[in-house]
């Protein structure tokens, strides 16, 4: 018996680990390629999603708006909301209060939830405006059928900023009384003959828009029957309200309580009604027969007619005729009566007046407006 | 002859010898070396099919990430387009032209001559974002302003379109910077780094442009499928217009995505613009257009091979729907 030593060293091993090396590379850069595809792929998905919630963003704030801020925002102030959806992402709305109209609205949506590599964030902007109805107001007092001004009641087209009321217009006297025929239509027993009872830039117009039903019930893009539509408070006709007034209940304006018609008077600090503007509608006629106060749009389907002191700063339309009497109403922004019946007649008697002023329109029309995109180019991409 | 009788004494007595055969038997090598070849062709044949289809999936890859390009630059420039503003130049199924909005403001104060407006500032304390734009306005460029007009409602709002003659840098609280007043600003918004701008106007723009309305910055661009005779293929082309610019008012084109398929116009287009109006239905009215739809066709720069076929020819293609959002 013998042995031996051998020095067999083979190279199959050898080949073996470079092949698996080579090829661990390779299929290494493909990993790496499809990855990188992949993740492009998650993130322009991302993009998507996140340009998705930022457009929810700048919708949802729209649609969940609160007229009450329309008051309570000034200039510069702002109002943050955020909303989430499906997926773990967010949109974050920034509304800025801009002068004037206007309001920017700023949403940043965010959206990806597999890390920072396959999340995205997009910011749009929108430029909106206050919708507000465009009711031509050309005098205090607006009639189709023929107005009967008596007694000591005054009305007056000099432009009025009632006390405590800010963010008005600069002032601007129109007409005291607008109709289609002054000279008919227009009676004034008990005025001196130089119709004190009547002032205003001038005191009288006499226009066929006064005639033409549109001046009363279309209001550039909208009409009275969308303000209707919109109202916070609807009456049925054939009633007679009293206690008219604010009521606050738990330090909140109640506005569920159908003779709450917010608070005209300002106070400091200021009332929680003050910024309760609602629009009322009632169908059919109405009689208010005691004292009381109230303050934004009064929409009456019949005629409405005043025997208290009660006081209003808002704006009215009547479909029918206004009738005051007796102590009267102190009525402040704009009336339109529109008359429909014939021969129908508006009278202003007794201690009644009716004081125009573009402060209480325009407060009221803004604080009853919801915002809207501005035409053309309200949108727009922010970097 | 001593050694070689030594040598046959050990084998005859069986003397244990150290071994002298240090290589392969014939039939030993052929074994192996036949070995080594199915081995060797085996990797070599996988290695040519790796690099195959390694090179065939980077093309495919770039030819998609060339069609993502195209597909993540252009929707936010036509999104923005104000079709009933007439903000679309020039359309056909090749090229678009429009006003391309590079961002907006708002008007802080007026001048009484009304030739000029300030800004508000990019950054404010309060956290707003009302100024915004990609590049800083420059003489030349156009803003379009928000015009409240005289009535209440928005039915006679317009936007004024106006040339910026000048910018100025303000850093004041004043009627030449931007007023704590307006409620815009806070005192401590303005600094040299973050100012108000002063943009001169012509033409002088209208009374009723007040503190609040809105501005859009825009400059005329051009997107359109574009033939490179440097390397003779098919691009995405861009230009963009500033009047008044030195030494051109337009840049030359140049491509930003690409290669794609040459133009044509039996539907195999690299790129392919269609406008369709509020109804869905084509239309070639430049104010009627409400959305947008782009294809853009990418083909491979090389044969590919995924799958261990005949090598063929890549294509691939991407369909993008813009709704334009300033259209009414």
């Amino acid at each position: 018996m013998y042995t031996t030593t051998k020095a067999r060293n083979g190279v199959a091993l050898m080949m073996a680990l470079n092949a698996l090396v080579i090829i661990g590379v390779l299929v290494t850069g493909v990993v790496f390629v499809v990855t990188q595809d992949y993740r492009i792929a998650a993130n322009t998905a991302s993009y998507a999603r996140a340009a998705a919630a930022t457009e929810l963003g700048l919708n949802r704030v729209l649609n969940e708006w609160n007229l009450a801020d329309n008051a309570r925002l000034k200039s510069g102030d702002t109002l943050q909301r955020v909303y989430a959806t499906s997926g773990g992402g967010k949109a974050t709305v920034l509304v800025t209060r801009l002068p004037g109209v206007f309001y920017s609205i700023v949403s940043e949506g965010q959206a990806g939830a597999r890390g920072i590599q396959a999340s995205a964030r997009r910011r749009y902007g929108t430029l909106c405006r206050l919708d507000t109805p465009n009711i031509p107001f050309m005098g205090a007092l607006t009639g189709r059928g023929n107005i009967l001004v008596g007694g000591s009641a005054l009305v007056s087209g000099r432009d009025v900023t009632p006390s405590g009321w800010s963010d008005c217009p600069a002032v601007s006297d129109v007409a005291g009384i607008v109709m289609s025929d002054t000279t008919a239509g227009l009676k004034l027993p008990g005025c001196s003959i130089d119709k004190h009872c009547v002032d205003g830039v001038p005191k009288f117009i006499q226009t066929p828009a006064a005639a033409d039903t549109n001046t009363y019930f279309n209001y550039g893009n909208s009409t009275y029957q969308d303000l209707a539509a919109m109202a916070n408070l609807t009456l049925a006709g054939g009633v007679t309200l009293t206690g008219i007034g604010p009521v606050v209940v738990g330090g909140q304006c109640a506005k569920s309580v159908t003779v709450n018609w917010g608070e005209p008077n300002r106070a400091s600090p200021a009332g929680v009604c003050e910024s309760y503007f609602p629009i009322i509608h009632v169908l059919g006629s109405v009689l208010i027969a005691s004292n009381g106060r109230g303050q934004g749009i009064l929409l009456v389907d019949g005629d409405l007619n005043v025997t208290g002191g009660f006081t209003f700063k808002g704006i009215i339309i009547v479909r029918g005729t206004l009738n005051s009497y007796g102590t009267g109403a102190k009525l402040t922004g704009g009336v339109m009566a529109a008359d429909v019946s014939i021969d129908a007649q508006s009278d202003v008697l007794g201690n009644s007046t009716i004081q125009y002023s573009s402060c209480v329109v325009q407060t009221v029309l803004r604080a009853s407006a919801f915002p809207k995109a501005v035409k053309q180019r309200g949108w727009v991409d922010l970097y | 002859m001593l050694i070689s009788a030594v040598v046959r004494d050990v084998r005859e007595k069986g003397v244990a010898v150290p071994a002298d055969r240090a290589g392969f038997t014939l039939v030993e090598l052929l074994i192996t070396m036949a070995l080594i070849s199915l081995v060797a062709g085996a990797i070599v044949t996988l290695l040519v099919r790796q690099q195959r289809f390694y090179r065939s999936t980077s093309v495919v890859i770039d030819t998609r990430q060339q069609l993502r390009q195209a597909a993540s630059m252009l929707p936010s420039d036509l999104r923005g387009i104000s079709s009933i503003g007439g903000d679309i130049y020039a359309m056909s199924d090749s090229s678009l032209e429009f006003r391309s909005t590079f961002g907006g403001s708002i008007v802080c104060v007026t001048d009484p001559g009304k030739k000029r407006v300030t800004t508000v500032p990019r950054r404010l304390a309060k956290g707003s974002v009302l100024t915004s734009w990609s590049v800083t306005p420059s003489i030349g460029d156009s803003v379009a302003i928000y015009n409240d007009s005289t009535s209440s409602g928005s039915a006679d709002d317009v936007w004024s379109l106006h040339q910026i003659t000048k910018v100025t840098i303000q850093t004041t609280y004043d009627t030449n910077g931007c007023p704590v007043a307006t409620g815009l600003v806070q005192l401590g918004d303005l600094s040299t780094s973050n100012p108000s701008y002063e943009l001169g106007l012509s033409p002088a723009q209208s009374i009723n442009i007040k503190s609040g309305a809105g501005m859009r910055f825009f400059r005329r661009v051009h997107y359109s499928i574009y033939y490179q005779a440097s390397d003779a293929k098919w691009y995405l082309g861009y230009y963009d217009c500033v009047p008044l610019r030195l030494p051109a008012v337009c840049t030359p084109i140049r491509a930003i995505a690409g290669p794609f398929q040459p133009y044509a116009t039996n539907g195999t287009s690299g790129l392919q613009f269609a406008y369709f109006d509020s109804t869905g239905a084509v239309t070639t009215t430049r104010s009627a257009v409400a959305r947008i739809s782009l294809v853009a066709r990418g083909k491979g720069e090389t044969l590919v091979n995924l799958t261990g076929g005949a090598s063929t020819v890549f294509g691939d293609s991407l369909r993008i729907e813009v709704g334009l959002r300033n259209r009414r």
